[in-house]
């Protein structure tokens, strides 16, 4: 109660307690956040904050809507302040312009929705960056917030929770979209191949440096497409605003809506859905390297593995398979002689330079190219997205496709007549050109000898190859693998058929290890045609290289003139001292020098062939390689008129006008009726490794572990004298028992002696004369 | 000292009346029933969404010709549609771009006579097209080397001014059929006579209600710009205004004023008073963010309600 006297000693007591009455009113009773003040920073908060205006709570107006701070909108509960209808109250172009966001709720970040497992929202100090709304779905304000960041629009929209410099607010949620081609998403960063004009013109953002981000092909809000794509993406037009050179691909094979409609990503979808670039490729959640949208094959090479997800026997591609016998890949480049570095090529033999090259793409050992990478695969070969580098029509005029040819076939470098693809990489095999082995050298050659793929394609295919080699031609050779590939032209009625081995020809197929001899300079192969280091066999290509001539690489003025011993696509010469020859026969090196060697003792000597000694070399006057005269040693000379197989070759020159003429045995044969076993079997009976080897023969002249005694018993034609593991001195002179070609030097240890006893030795020394035995006492 | 005691104590009687009256006024504020808002009872005659294949989109404001055809910015369409008075499409005036006739994020309109003007936001521009739709001109609102942003258009045809409010300059812009500037007023502000984000535009009787979005307010000036006087004031309460967008006359001079936020459409006397807001049985209406709106001689309101995409038709005599 006021105290209210009449005394003026206590007005100044009312008139305090009345101050204090109209204080204590304003602190309980009256209301100052009356709406209709000035503007305050409340008011600016109020702006969007509308619920935290007092006059939501008096009881003695009516509000023209009611209360309700958070309400349930399309998006689920929120404040109010972030609803659609709040913040379209301002973006509605009337203050700020964002129409387009809410032109269409079709295409734009979905909101009203959980996040999904895949994104983890980050966390600051224990707060989430991006909020959720009550029921824990994206909303608006999950991105968006009035309070904003930094308002240099140049780095950033405003009104976002973060910066976004470069799409980084996309990826702070979504960043297992981003994380590059290794794990199934586009790259991101990289520069795309060509300005696509329809993004930027659509708003798509890139780096300062002109590189991919997120919002280089998906916006936000008001996008065109789903996925939030800025351009649509039918048919893939939007991947092809960048990669405009693979937009060829719609008119081949590769266009799998027009050869496997009915096929199906990794996603379930066609190509008639998921755009002919879909097909094989996601920008997103991809089978890995290449963004690769389909199932792979189980193969070491993982390039390949992608082509043959389509490309086997079950798969779509299934009558476009490579075949057992098939270009290798994950083989190296160097092997070729090429280096890398860099994306460049180097040779060290300079043939490189020599031509115009294509640097092809070349694979690491994940399947994925890179600069440094030396190893081939598919796509070195091949450009799947373009079907012939040429223009060579992928179809008909009636819309059926063609069969590919070295011309097409997504090849990335025509073949040719030239082989251009083969060589770019297989330099050393380029002197094939100035051979005879260039099939288009042969004039009289009919359309239907030759095959595709130019020069190489005459005798080798990269796909589905008939045997070892990449053997382009069938013969009916049954020798395994081996001299399939050469006899599928040198046969009878093929291309090569006026060079055939003939019936007598040196062995294929047979290891060097039995016969206790090695080469390290000829090639040697495995029953399959792979080439072995031990243990291989001999085939054709060990002693002919079919791609030179010479082996000095010399080139042929005339590519058909008739080859020697010197060439013929021999690694080695063979004329002369028949290095060839001894590179395997290597003890058969020790007839050069002797008597036997006719380059001394009669170098007009002529073979079956007619070869000089020059021309045919030393081994050659006696032995021909191809089209020998007898099986038996492939005898190269007319054998002489006589049963015995063995002396028939030795008597073809000592005889009377022949080459040995001045060396013709008196007595010429042991016995026929007298058979013994060979020293080599009696080594292994009685257990002695040291017996001199004294060979005794068959009927046909082969070593035989039984068999008759006959000249090369005794003599060893290649060794002039017996012990010393040397070629001769090269002058020709009179031989004694003591060398003379012969076998063995005493007789303790020959076969001679079980039936000849103590004169044994003389018998074998002076087996010729008879005369000479008797000049020992000890002859009987 | 008896003299002085009593004017003295006729003083204290009269402080501590007072006190005490202003302190039963205000509680008996907090005891009293709120009154409800003031409602007048419109009725729906039809809504116009456009068609089925083309329908409308974030329509930002209407006008209505002398025949009754309805012209309205489809905004998010960048185009005008252009109905029948009962709804029908009859065409559609241009298309979105940046060439002559084409528009680019349109917003408000205005239909004078035989023209249509249009305010062609992004592309900076007056546009005009005869009723028909047919391309006479446009008029590029530059001012240096600033290039305005329009936001609504009205047109007197009595004096040959356009009216025009810029988005970007926060002004009211008068200009003649030729596009020559005759003056502008406004300018970012809160202060009277100044504008932040003006909106619409309603020509009265030589004055021009022009909606101040961020002030929460309408402000009605004079031909010469000189301010008459102001309607609305930011709240929420009946007679404030939220987020006002659209203005306009009915044939009374009654205010028409559209709260895109509140959703609500209130109407003031011509003195600025507060009357009613719009609605039924007691109940102002929440139109889905109405922003332009018109009201035609037969006294039919037209009302943009953009999140709804249509328009909406009302007979504010029911």
């Amino acid at each position: 109660m006021l105290w209210f006297s009449y005394k003026k000693a206590d007005d100044s007591i009312f008139y305090i307690q009345l101050v204090l009455l109209i204080l204590f009113y304003f602190s309980t009773v009256f209301n100052p956040a009356e709406a209709s003040r000035e503007v305050s920073e409340k008011r600016e908060c109020s702006t969007c904050h509308i619920m935290w205006l007092k006059d939501f709570n008096r009881n003695d107006v009516t509000t023209l809507i009611p209360y309700e701070p958070k309400p349930v909108v399309a998006t689920g509960k929120q404040d109010v302040s972030s609803t659609n209808e709040m913040c379209f109250s301002c973006h509605d172009g009337f203050v700020l312009e964002s129409r387009p966001v809410w032109k269409s709720d079709k295409h734009t970040h979905p909101v009203g929705v959980k996040p999904s497992k895949n994104i983890t929202i980050p966390k600051l100090k224990g707060k989430t960056v991006f909020p959720l709304n009550d029921d824990g779905k994206v909303y608006c304000g999950t991105c968006h917030t009035a309070h904003g960041v930094s308002w240099n629009q140049k780095e950033s929209p405003v009104f976002l929770r973060v910066k976004n410099v470069e799409s980084s607010m996309c990826m702070a949620c979504h960043l297992e979209k981003g994380t590059g081609p290794i794990e199934g998403n586009h790259p991101v960063f990289k520069k795309p191949p060509n300005k696509p004009q329809s993004l930027i013109d659509a708003g798509a953002s890139f780096t300062k440096k002109g590189g991919i981000i997120c919002q280089s092909c998906h916006t936000p809000h008001a996008a065109a497409a789903d996925k939030i794509l800025l351009i649509m993406n039918e048919k893939s037009s939007l991947c092809f605003t960048c990669h405009k050179d693979k937009k060829v691909i719609q008119n081949t094979k590769h266009n799998i809506d027009k050869t496997a409609p009915d096929a199906l990503n990794i996603k379930g979808q066609t190509t008639a859905e998921a755009g002919v670039c879909s097909t094989c490729h996601l920008p997103h959640g991809a089978n890995g390297a290449k963004l690769w949208a389909r199932n792979t094959n189980k193969t070491k090479d993982k390039s390949a593995a992608r082509c043959m997800g389509c490309h086997r026997d079950n798969g779509i591609a299934k009558k476009k398979t490579v075949g057992l016998h098939s270009h290798p890949t994950m083989e190296s480049v160097n092997k070729l002689g090429i280096e890398v570095s860099k994306g460049k090529w180097f040779s060290k033999n300079s043939k490189l330079s020599e031509q115009g090259h294509i640097e092809l793409p070349l694979y690491d050992n994940k399947g994925n190219i890179s600069k440094n990478a030396d190893k081939v695969s598919c796509g070195s070969c091949h450009d799947p997205h373009v079907w012939s580098k040429t223009g060579q029509p992928s179809q008909n005029d009636d819309g059926k496709f063609i069969e590919g040819d070295d011309k097409s076939s997504f090849l990335r470098v025509d073949v040719g007549n030239k082989s251009t693809l083969c060589m770019n990489c297989h330099l050393k095999k380029k002197s094939v050109f100035a051979t005879k082995h260039n099939i288009f050298n042969k004039k009289d050659l009919s359309d239907e000898n030759i095959l595709t793929g130019g020069v190489c394609g005459q005798c080798h295919t990269p796909h589905n190859g008939k045997g070892s080699f990449l053997r382009a031609r069938e013969n009916d050779v049954k020798q395994g693998d081996f001299a399939r590939l050469c006899k599928s032209c040198h046969k009878k009625d093929g291309i090569a058929a006026k060079k055939l081995t003939g019936e007598h020809s040196h062995p294929i197929a047979v290891s060097l290890k039995k016969l206790h001899t090695h080469t390290s300079k000829l090639p040697l192969y495995d029953e399959d045609g792979k080439k072995v280091s031990e243990d291989g066999q001999v085939d054709c290509v060990t002693c002919h290289d079919a791609h030179n001539w010479a082996p000095d690489g010399r080139k042929l003025s005339d590519p058909m003139i008739e080859g020697d011993t010197s060439n013929s696509f021999l690694r080695i010469s063979a004329s002369h001292d028949s290095k060839l020859c001894v590179e395997c026969h290597k003890k058969k090196k020790n007839v050069l020098g002797t008597d036997h060697d006719l380059s001394l003792t009669n170098p007009e000597s002529k073979n079956h062939l007619g070869q000089d000694v020059a021309h045919s070399g030393v081994c050659g006057q006696c032995h021909s390689v191809h089209n020998a005269k007898l099986e038996n040693n492939l005898w190269a000379r007319e054998p002489a008129k006589v049963d015995s197989a063995v002396e028939k070759l030795c008597l073809s020159c000592h005889a009377k006008g022949k080459s040995g003429h001045e060396k013709i045995p008196p007595k010429l044969r042991h016995p026929d009726h007298v058979t013994v076993w060979s020293n080599k079997v009696r080594e292994k009976r009685l257990g002695n490794n040291s017996l001199p080897d004294i060979p005794v023969f068959d009927k046909d002249g082969k070593r035989a572990h039984v068999g008759v005694i006959s000249c090369l018993s005794c003599h060893d034609p290649h060794q002039w004298q017996p012990g010393k593991n040397k070629p001769g001195n090269g002058k020709k002179y009179d031989g004694d028992a003591m060398n003379s070609f012969l076998r063995n030097s005493n007789s303790e240890l020959i076969i001679c002696s079980d039936c000849h006893g103590a004169d044994a030795i003389f018998r074998y020394k002076y087996f010729h004369g008879e005369t000479s035995r008797k000049k020992y006492p000890l002859y009987q | 000292m008896i003299l002085i005691s009593d004017h003295y104590i006729k003083l204290k009687y009269k402080l501590v009346i007072a006190v005490l009256s202003f302190f039963l006024f205000n509680i008996s504020q907090l005891v009293a029933a709120a009154e409800p808002v003031p409602v007048k009872q419109i009725k729906l005659l039809f809504s116009i969404k456009g068609d089925k294949a083309n329908p409308l989109s974030l329509p930002s404001d209407v006008s209505v010709d002398r025949d009754g055809n309805i012209y309205v910015v489809d905004s998010g369409n960048h185009r005008i549609a252009v109905f029948d008075d009962a709804g029908d499409t009859i065409s559609y005036i241009s298309s979105k771009g940046n060439k002559q006739a084409e528009m680019s994020n349109p917003l408000g309109i205005d239909v004078s006579g035989k023209n249509v003007y249009v305010a062609d936001k992004d592309n900076h521009r007056i546009q005009i097209f005869d009723i028909d739709g047919v391309y006479k001109k446009s008029l590029l609102l530059r001012q240096g080397n600033k290039l305005i942003r329009p936001v609504d258009v009205a047109v007197n045809s009595k004096s040959k001014l356009l009216y025009v409010t810029g988005n970007n300059n926060h002004k009211l812009m008068v200009y003649d059929y030729s596009g020559k500037l005759i003056r502008q007023w406004g300018g970012e502000g809160t202060n009277r006579g100044e504008l932040r984000y003006p909106a619409t535009i309603s020509l009265y009787k030589n004055l021009a209600y022009v909606v101040d979005v961020l002030n929460s307010r309408v402000q009605i000036f004079d031909e010469m710009g000189k301010l008459q006087a102001i309607a609305g004031k930011w709240g929420v309460l009946p007679g404030q205004l939220f987020r006002p967008k659209g203005v306009a006359h009915d044939r009374k001079g009654n205010i028409y004023i559209s709260d895109s936020y509140l959703g609500v459409i209130q109407v003031f006397k011509n003195d600025t008073y507060f009357r009613y807001a719009l609605g039924d049985k007691g109940m102002p209406y929440r139109f889905k963010t109405p922003s332009g709106i018109f009201v035609d001689k037969h006294n039919r309101l037209y009302v943009c309600e953009m999140l709804a995409n249509k328009v909406s038709v009302y007979s504010l005599e029911p």
